[in-house]
């Protein structure tokens, strides 16, 4: 969109208002009140429609440049703006569009021998729709590692495996990649069994919308400080700042707020205010951290296995618990938020190191004040092993994982941005991990597949930022406006509409929230830090299902 | 065979191009008039571009953003057949002409007669068309620019409402012989020229309040908080320039500069100025100035001129000299607080309330540690109250703390032990303002009586405050308002206390961030009553 108005640019519409005056003022005179000034006329198409055309061109020109300089205007106007001319508007705020980013993961690589291997950089996996994905650096397995040597492991099968860390060629998170899909090497792998995608593929972000850009504005005006709502979610994403710039939403829990507990530290257990709480919403899609740890067994069948703080700082719930090797593929079963294929397992949180912080931090109510902070650590007691009984095993841990939570803290922590006394501590949101089933009735024409529904409704869900609830009601408007022509709402235990969240609280209970609209506020509990403040949701496009009839 | 100029000819032999322009005027239409009136037809046109090139530059700062699109001159086209085929007009209080429910034909307020709507002389016959939708207003009407016979004025001859034209009293123009109508379409059409028409484009939404997520009608008060609140995003929370955007949200004028000294009070039956060295503010006529404010008296940037809005920002009840008048002010000006549930750490339901009235401490059980227990009466449910002390006692207990310890000061030495007897006296608001509220709450006042119009629609607006403010600190806002009550002398027989209501309590709290429960909110406006112009469906 350009500001390249030819006389082909003017509407009827412009010109009419322009005629009208020309036209008006002529009649004013008594003797050409009855001029005849209508089309075809000599006047009218080679002196006043001209002129009227040429003025009309004018203001077009104008109101372009006025509408340019504001993003709403530019929302308003429908039309594709290119980057250059929001970051024009945005460079007075001192920030720009947001840059999109690859995803990245680890792929597993099931081998018959345990020779070295080399992967150069450069190397690249193709995924079944012909996505590529690269590996960045040179990378050097050896079952016996030395030095920066990545290790090539054997599996209860007596086999052996590898785990080879990829980036996406291409931006966009429809390369996020999921547990388990097959993958073909560029080259061949001596003594290649199997390839596969070890853990969900994380880290891609398309371009911010409009809008998105334009609710980021209050952050984008205010100073940078460490002080209002405002000026903290400023300091934290300004590049020249905090750099955070993955914090796709923030919420700063301080006076007077629900779940603000730790500024009640007295005899009579009333708000002196002063504590403030972060929680910056660091991802889209619910991040998966995936841990290779080592579990001690404590009985026939169980082992205990540690999460230390700094393993997944302020990690928010365990997805799955496997062998090492496993690749399962895990689904929302409606019903908890640990994927079907895990071991069972408990997860015990408690407080890690808070004596060497300076944070007001109740050792009363520690697991809790810590939950989903670097100041926490877990211990999984896992149970049902069968197999490699021995005295310590590989374990494969997926947690999900608010990402850059320990930096943020250290962050501001730091004295150079911190204000004196000031206290501040940094959170993991909790996120109300969605499930949802539905039918949708399509014209035969539209060819928008079942795939890129998921992801339409997902990526609806995952750029919502801290809200009261997820409605029935939205997402059937979003699919609507796709092009679907009928939503299944009815109870149908096949085809009806199926909306559930899942919420980790605090203390480690499950808090269900059910539809046909999730409201928070219906389950907030600010002692176990459920509220709509502290909240996201958030969805994994495995975890919804939908059904597409043609009409 | 068709002869085509080639354009570089025309270019090369400009001279050419002039002479056969000039020959058109000269040679083809010799009409001096005409050539005349086309040029001031272009000059309305050249002066308007102008128009849209200055709001072009002024868009660009975000202090001098016009709040409307200023036409000059303005046609307007309405047409015979759209006449009262519109949406009924509004009317509500404050409008020009005042609109009086009721024929008017004899004693209006006789008893139980019936009122009609819009019986008044200006609304009768009137007629109704539709306009643009971003007409905002038209200042006046005439029907040419050249030598105009008629003219019609705001309020006068017609009011514009919801983009609606309506002329009063039978001023249709279509009855007015001055305005030329001509047959259209089958039907007949006017141009009405319109002088001084402001568009609303939402230039301060589209350009200020968009940025701060701030959407309200167009207005130059919007305008005014929308800056004065950017102001604090940009600069941060200094109290000077949280004042200022206090007043501005409230539409209630604040000194704008560092240092002003007032020169002049001006107070008449129109309006109330204080003259600074500095600036003039403007308030209605019957404003109440704030006592400090006479001649000589220095104010300083965020100061309020009256006492509308008045914001607290210590609340240390230490610091409450008796002998200090501003003690009774502020016990009056902030009688009662409202603390949350999630003020506590026990888990209440609602909440509980706290005032000035003493109250007796009640001495109450032994805990586990041999000290005795006391609690002092809150306004809340039971059972919030009693989660309140029970969270108390049950903390003092397992950090072996004495309770008296707690009440330090409030309970006599040689109180009696007795279970239930009285220990002290306590006023419970200056107890919690003294060990909780006094380090980072502030209190807000509002007379809402006293508050204009603008003010008392926008307090919503606060809640920007929230955003801005630093976030380890809470801000209570109090609304005084002042009910018209019927007086009753129980010295009369007949004015039994059974005739009495208890009134009306306010059960419900709204705080930042959360509406009440009872689902009021700031924007409730006053009711408006319908009339329906003759022929509209």
């Amino acid at each position: 969109m350009d500001n390249n108005f030819t006389l082909e640019s003017v509407t009827q519409d412009n010109v009419n208002q322009a005629m009208l005056t020309l036209t008006s003022l002529i009649k004013e005179v008594p003797a050409y009140a009855n001029l005849d000034l209508s089309t075809g006329t000599v006047l009218t198409d080679l002196l006043l429609r001209p002129q009227a055309e040429l003025w009309s061109l004018e203001e077009l020109r104008i109101n372009f440049v006025t509408q340019m300089k504001s993003l709403q205007s530019m929302l308003d106007s429908g039309e594709t703006i290119p980057v250059d001319t929001i970051n024009d508007i945005l460079s007075n705020f001192s920030t720009s569009v947001p840059d999109e980013t690859k995803s990245s993961g680890d792929i597993i690589i099931k081998l018959g021998n345990n020779s070295d291997r080399l992967f150069t950089a450069g190397y690249y996996f193709t995924d079944p729709t012909g996505k590529q994905f690269i590996t960045v650096s040179d990378y050097s397995f050896s079952f016996q590692p030395v030095n920066d040597e990545l290790p090539i492991r054997q599996s209860a099968d007596e086999n052996y495996y590898m785990i080879v860390p990829v980036v996406a060629a291409e931006i966009g998170d429809d390369y996020m990649l999921k547990q388990g899909t097959p993958l073909v090497p560029s080259s061949d792998i001596f003594g290649m069994i199997s390839c596969n995608v070890y853990a969900d593929f994380s880290g891609a972000s398309n371009a911010a919308d409009l809008t998105a850009i334009i609710a980021n504005l209050p952050a984008a005006i205010s100073h940078r400080s460490l002080e209002s709502r405002t000026s903290i979610s400023s300091i934290l994403t300004d590049p020249n700042f905090g750099g955070f710039t993955s914090i796709k939403a923030i919420s700063v829990v301080g006076a007077g707020d629900l779940c603000q507990l730790r500024d009640k530290h007295n005899y009579i257990g009333a708000s002196t205010f002063g504590r403030v709480d972060i929680y910056p919403r660091t991802f889209s899609s619910p991040t998966i951290v995936t841990l290779l740890k080592t579990g001690v067994k404590t009985g026939a069948d169980s082992y205990e296995i540690t999460i230390d703080a700094d393993d997944a700082p302020g990690y928010y719930a365990v997805k799955s618990v496997t062998d090492a090797d496993a690749v399962i593929n895990p689904i929302f079963d409606f019903d908890t938020i640990v994927a079907i294929g895990s071991y069972n397992f408990e997860d015990t949180r408690e407080a890690d190191d808070i004596l060497d912080t300076f944070h007001d931090i109740s050792a009363d109510n520690a697991v809790i004040e810590t939950a989903y902070t670097k100041y926490q650590k877990g211990t999984l007691t896992v149970s049902g092993v069968t197999t490699s009984v021995t005295e310590e095993r590989l374990f494969k841990v997926q947690v999900y994982c608010a990402p850059y939570i320990a930096e943020i803290q250290n962050y501001v922590d730091g004295t150079a941005v911190r204000n004196i006394k000031s206290d501040y501590i940094v959170r993991s949101p909790l996120m109300c991990l969605i499930g949802l089933r539905c039918t949708l009735d399509i014209p035969k024409t539209l060819t928008t597949t079942t795939d890129e529904f998921k992801y339409l409704i997902a990526d609806h869900i995952n750029n919502l930022s801290f809200v009261n609830k997820l409605s029935q009601s939205e997402l059937v408007g979003l699919l609507i406006s796709n092009g679907v022509k009928y939503v299944d709402l009815s109870s149908d235990a096949t085809y009806g509409f199926k909306l559930e969240g899942r919420i980790r609280a605090a203390d480690g209970s499950i808090v269900p929230v059910y539809g046909p609209d999730l409201v928070i506020p219906n389950v907030t509990d600010e002692q176990v830090l459920v509220a709509a403040n502290t909240c996201v949701f958030a969805a994994d496009v495995t975890n919804i299902f939908i059904t597409l009839r043609k009409i | 065979m068709s002869y085509e100029v080639p354009p570089t000819y025309n270019i090369e032999t400009g001279n050419l191009l002039y002479r056969w322009l000039g020959s058109f005027w000269s040679g083809i239409c010799e009409d001096s008039e005409l050539l005349r009136k086309m040029y001031q037809a272009n000059g309305v046109l050249s002066a308007q571009l102008y128009q849209e090139y200055t709001d072009s530059l002024n868009l660009s700062n975000r202090n001098k953003v016009p709040v409307f699109h200023r036409k000059m001159w303005f046609p307007v086209e309405i047409r015979l057949s759209d006449r009262n085929s519109v949406a009924a007009c509004g009317v509500e209080l404050g409008m020009v002409p005042t609109p009086v429910i009721g024929p008017q034909t004899a004693s209006p307020y006789e008893i139980g007669a019936v009122f009609d709507i819009g019986g008044s002389a200006p609304y009768a016959d009137i007629t109704a068309y539709k306009l643009s939708n971003d007409i905002h207003s038209i200042a006046s009407i005439t029907n040419n620019i050249g030598s105009p016979d008629v003219i019609y004025l705001n309020g006068v001859n017609y009011i514009i409402k919801d983009s609606v034209i309506y002329f009063l009293a039978g001023q249709d123009p279509f009855n007015n012989t001055n305005f030329q109508s001509e047959t259209y379409e089958d039907t007949e059409k006017i141009i009405l020229w319109c002088v001084d028409t402001l568009l609303d484009r939402e230039y301060v939404y589209n350009y200020v309040g968009y940025v701060l997520g701030l959407k309200q009608e167009s207005s130059s008060e919007y305008l005014q908080a929308g800056n004065a609140l950017w102001d604090v995003y940009n600069t941060g929370a200094s109290i000077d320039l949280v004042n200022v955007a206090i007043g501005a949200v409230l539409g209630e004028p604040v000194a704008l500069t560092e240092q002003e000294k007032v020169e002049a009070i001006v107070n008449t039956s129109r309006l109330v100025q204080v003259v600074t060295d500095a600036n003039v503010y403007t308030f209605p006529a019957g404003t109440e100035l704030a006592s400090k404010i006479i001649n000589g008296y220095s104010l300083h940037k965020g100061e309020f001129f009256t006492d509308t809005v008045k914001l607290y920002t210590n609340l240390d009840p230490t610091r409450l000299n008796v002998d200090n008048p501003e003690v009774d002010v502020l016990k009056s000006d902030i009688p009662a607080l409202f603390m949350p549930a999630q003020f506590f750490r026990a888990k209440l339901d609602q909440g509980i309330g706290i005032s000035w009235d003493s109250t007796p401490i009640i001495t109450d059980k032994v805990d586990k540690n041999g000290n005795y227990r006391y609690y002092f009466n809150v306004f809340g449910s039971s059972e919030d109250v009693n989660s309140l002390w029970s969270d108390i006692w049950q903390y003092c207990e397992d950090n072996e703390v004495a309770c008296k310890d707690i009440l330090q000061g409030y309970i006599t030495d040689d109180h009696s032990t007795v279970v239930g007897s009285i220990a002290g006296s306590i006023a419970p608001i200056e107890f919690f303002m003294r060990n909780c509220l006094k380090a980072n709450a502030m209190v807000l006042v509002l007379d809402i009586n006293k508050l204009s119009e603008f003010g008392r629609n926008n307090i919503y607006t606060l809640r920007q405050l929230y955003k801005i403010l630093p976030a380890h600190t809470y801000t209570f806002v109090i609304e005084k308002i002042n009910d018209i009550c019927d007086n009753y002398d129980l010295a009369v027989e007949s004015e039994t206390t059974e005739e009495l209501d208890a009134g009306k309590g306010i059960s419900s709290y709204a705080y930042v961030g959360a509406p009440s429960f009872e689902h009021l909110t700031y924007r409730d406006r006053t009711v408006q009553l319908k009339w329906l112009p003759e022929g509209c469906g």
